[in-house]
């Protein structure tokens, strides 16, 4: 643990060497950028509010990610999943407007979690079913769900106000921000206890894959499918279980983005989280606290250089992206980074 | 022969992993054209020291000399160029490709030029023919016999020009014949100049093949014999440190015994057809023995009845008077079945998962492991610990993972933990394959402990030894058939030898 961390300060340390470098060799000062880059990240209160709210979502995906490779399984699919489960939550806050926040958020959750965990779960079945590999299926799910998303929002959930493709907003039983003591603290940054939430469910997370016979079987599966098929573990249900708790993992992310900020589905409103999910999960070797780490990294990094584009006059917005890339790059190498290893 | 110069010199090496020594100030020399043999307890140290030789593992400190040059070897990359080939404990063989493209692989790591197939084989025809080697090159390895992929890994080092070739336990996964074949082999290998390193348990084969014996103890050398004048006696007690005894063996008395498992007209489905009408039934409290020359068909056997509803075949399984024969693994567990499977490594163990955590494996549903579905860490600990402490497993660790014990080790780690609390019945596959002369003794003696405790065992060895000296009843299996059945008192190694080749009583 000690360890990773260190490793991790050091990738950074490089990380930003790197940074530095491509920004004197664009013409601006290093030291400059270096300033708006930290300010930008954690600058005040609400910047590092926003930090941590683009790090929530990533959380999510992250441990979808995670879940399914510790099972063995590479999941692709965490943008589908994501993209279904929030619209399911989002449409439960519609279908039952006037529940009280504290059943109807926690039921609207559950229900983007049992559709987000049923689309998780197809492609853990064809894999049983016609040993499809699940990488092509996960894909092959994520444009069925983009495909059924957008139907459902422009045709059936279209907001009758507004020009753009996205949902009528939820009612404020559901839509708290107001009352989010998150927010509040953050200056309005937007920000939410599904941030909490999301600590709380990597810990979660953790526990079950290390404490518990599921998460035991889970890991086995992961590491040896024979040796778990001898040992009497059934691959084929613990397959399934991994990805439709992959799924359900991934959903999560409308408690940040729809429940937590936006009040509403929009179309297109994942920057590809469940694709930087991949990123945030190897990053973290799949550990679940991990993922809280690197998550948050690659949110304040985000955050960081989002503003490179504003402030300076050479960085432009791609290579803000560049320099981001480098750094999360110098933080990989880091922490893989063995001893005397050759090639 | 020992009056030529030596082909590699070892001179005090040491390897620690950690504050532990695993090789300790090991110094030797092997002329060229000799056979040396190498023998000593489970985790004395004998497969690191290959390791270092073949550039694997590098030396914490000493030197390795090689035609009498300071070598200092980074990787077996090094070592191949240098003359110097390993053939290891387990197999390194891609299943899927061919005996051709395996070794067109290997050479992807010595050099980087395009090779033709045409010249590769034409080359290798000739090895072929050099040597008495016959294996099928174009098959894939996964279909071959072990002991024609092991004629593999033969010809990859002399393909590769090897003059010094290092064996870690050939003989462990070889059948009576195929260690004849393959002795005969590393003889010609001999004549025609080459050095050969032998690593071994079975202190009869390591008499009858090499010219030296070193004999290793906690990483040291402690003995160093010529073969001709030691014997079998000698080398034992050099092992292990002190006088070794083997105990007789009882047969249990069986004549109004239940019946706890029983096969009916067992066949595969498919038309290859492994399997032809197996039957037999195991007693309360007997061992059955099933010998037969690898390959025809206990594989398919042990998996049929280890995983009916997986591995379908025609025929009928009965276990504790139920019909098993659409039963899971877990269901067949839970009714008090244990495993051992073949192949260690690929079916029974978790290599970077710690050795505590691998005593948990089969034993998930357990109540003394699990309670509402939390894993009793403490328990498990513990109970682990007192199997592993019976079985002399060293480092005795829970913490170690498991690709940081021997060989030998990782076996009795899978022994423990499969015999751990009486099972009803049990499959044993090649039960005491790579431990040593103690180890043997104490699983030996746990397999019949099972039997007192009115468990069952169901023994596929290709070890005759311990069959004869286990079994009750023994049945020899040739072409998937059942060809002749021996109870306790008529075995003989000529008849069961001459059923397992295909012949008549
Ligand atoms: N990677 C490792 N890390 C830590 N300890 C190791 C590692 N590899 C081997 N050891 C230890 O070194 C000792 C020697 O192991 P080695 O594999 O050389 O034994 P061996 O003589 O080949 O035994 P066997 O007959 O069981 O194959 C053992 O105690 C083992 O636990
Ligand atoms: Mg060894």
């Amino acid at each position: 643990m000690k360890d990773a961390l260190l490793k991790t300060l050091a990738g950074l340390i490089f990380g930003f060497l790197g940074a530095a470098l491509i920004s004197w060799i664009v013409g601006e000062s290093p030291l400059f950028v270096m300033k708006v880059m930290f300010e930008s990240a954690f600058g005040s209160v609400y910047n590092f509010g926003l930090s941590l709210f683009y790090a929530t979502p990533l959380i999510f995906t992250g441990l979808s990610v995670a879940i399914a490779f510790h099972a063995g399984l590479f999941n692709i699919g965490a943008e589908g999943q994501l993209a279904l489960g929030a619209l399911a939550a989002t449409c439960f806050a519609l279908w039952f407007p006037s529940l009280s926040p504290w059943l109807g958020i926690p039921l609207a959750l559950l229900f983007g979690a049992i559709i987000g965990g049923f689309w998780g779960w197809i492609a853990g079945w064809l894999k049983e079913k016609r040993g499809s590999h699940e990488v092509i299926t996960t894909i092959m799910l994520n444009f069925i769900a983009a495909a059924i998303v957008s139907w459902l929002v422009t045709k059936v959930y279209q907001s009758p106000i507004v020009q753009s493709p996205e949902t009528a907003e939820i009612s404020e039983h559901y839509f708290i921000q107001e009352r989010d003591p998150l927010y509040q603290i953050f200056d309005g940054a937007p920000i939410s206890i599904a941030l909490l939430f999301a600590i709380g469910l990597a810990i979660g997370v953790w526990v079950l894959l290390f404490k518990t016979k599921l998460g035991f079987e889970i890991r086995a599966l992961g590491k040896s499918e024979s040796t778990a098929e001898v040992s009497g573990i059934s691959s084929s249900k613990v397959r399934q279980i991994a990805m439709f708790l992959a799924g359900a993992c991934a959903s999560f992310v409308s408690f940040a983005e729809i429940i937590g900020s936006a009040g509403k589905y929009r179309l297109g409103f994942s920057p590809e989280y469940g694709f930087m999910g991949i990123a945030v999960a190897l990053l973290a070797r799949n550990n679940p606290i991990g993922i809280l780490f690197s998550a948050f990294l690659f949110g304040a990094l985000h955050k960081g250089a989002a503003d490179l584009d504003i402030e300076t006059e050479f960085v432009t917005r791609d290579l803000s992206l560049v320099i981001q890339s480098l750094i999360l790059i110098a933080v990989a190498i880091a922490i893989e980074w063995k001893k005397g290893r050759r090639a | 022969m020992s009056n030529l110069s030596p082909v590699i010199e070892a001179k005090n090496l040491s390897k620690a992993f950690g504050s532990f020594y695993a090789n300790e100030n090991i110094s030797f020399s092997i002329p060229k054209g000799e056979i040396l043999g190498i023998i000593g307890e489970n985790g004395a140290g004998k497969s690191t020291l290959m390791k270092m030789l073949y550039g694997q593992l590098r030396p914490t400190s000493g030197q390795i000399h090689i035609d009498g040059k300071e070598t200092s070897l980074t990787s077996p990359r090094d070592a191949i160029a240098r003359g110097i080939g390993m053939v290891h404990q387990h197999f390194m063989l891609a299943e899927n490709h061919s005996a051709l493209e395996n070794i067109i692989l290997a050479l992807g790591i010595a050099s980087f030029r395009l090779m033709p197939h045409k010249s590769v084989r034409k080359r290798l025809e000739k090895l072929c023919s050099e040597f008495g080697i016959s294996v099928d090159l174009e098959k894939p390895v996964g279909e071959l016999s072990v002991g024609q992929q092991q004629s593999i890994e033969i010809l990859k080092l002399l393909y590769l020009d090897s003059n010094l070739l290092i064996f870690d336990e050939p003989t462990a996964v070889l059948s009576p014949n195929e260690i004849e074949n393959f002795f005969t082999i590393l003889r010609g290998l001999r004549e025609a100049g080459k050095t050969i390193v032998v690593i071994s348990h079975k202190l009869k084969e390591i008499l009858s093949i090499s010219d030296r014996v070193i004999v290793l103890r906690h990483g040291k050398i402690v003995a160093e014999r010529t073969t001709k004048e030691t014997n079998l006696g000698e080398l034992a007690d050099l092992m292990v440190g002190a006088h070794f005894e083997r105990r007789e063996v009882i047969a249990s008395n069986l004549s109004a015994a239940t019946t706890v498992f029983e096969v009916k007209d067992l066949s595969s489905i498919e038309s290859d057809s492994r399997l032809k009408k197996i039957s037999f039934r195991v007693r309360e409290g007997e061992i059955l023995g099933i010998a037969g020359v690898e390959g025809n068909g206990q594989s398919e056997l042990i998996r049929a009845l280890m995983n009916p509803i997986k591995y379908r075949a025609k025929g009928e399984i009965t276990f504790c008077e139920k019909n098993v024969s659409a039963y899971s693994t877990l269901e067949l567990r839970s009714l008090g079945m244990s495993i051992l499977p073949e192949n260690r490594i690929k079916e029974a163990v978790i290599l970077d998962w710690s050795s505590r955590d691998n005593f948990l494996l089969g034993h998930q549903n357990k109540k003394e492991f699990i309670k509402n579905s939390w894993i009793q860490e403490q328990a498990l600990g513990e109970k682990a610990l007192a199997a592993y402490k019976e079985y002399d497993l060293r480092p005795l660790s829970l913490t170690h993972h498991l690709s940081e014990f021997s060989g030998g080790n990782q076996q009795k780690i899978v022994v423990a933990r499969e015999l751990w609390n009486q099972p009803k019945f049990i499959i044993a596959a090649h039960p005491t394959r790579g431990v040593d002369i103690g180890a043997i003794e104490r699983i030996h003696l746990a397999i019949q402990d099972v039997k007192k405790q009115k468990g069952s065992v169901l023994l596929i060895s290709s070890d005759l030894d311990e069959l004869f000296r286990l079994s009750d009843r023994l049945l020899v299996i040739c072409g998937g058939l059942v060809r002749g059945s021996f109870t306790k008192g008529e075995f003989s190694e000529e008849k069961v030898g001459r059923l397992m080749g295909g012949g008549q009583t």
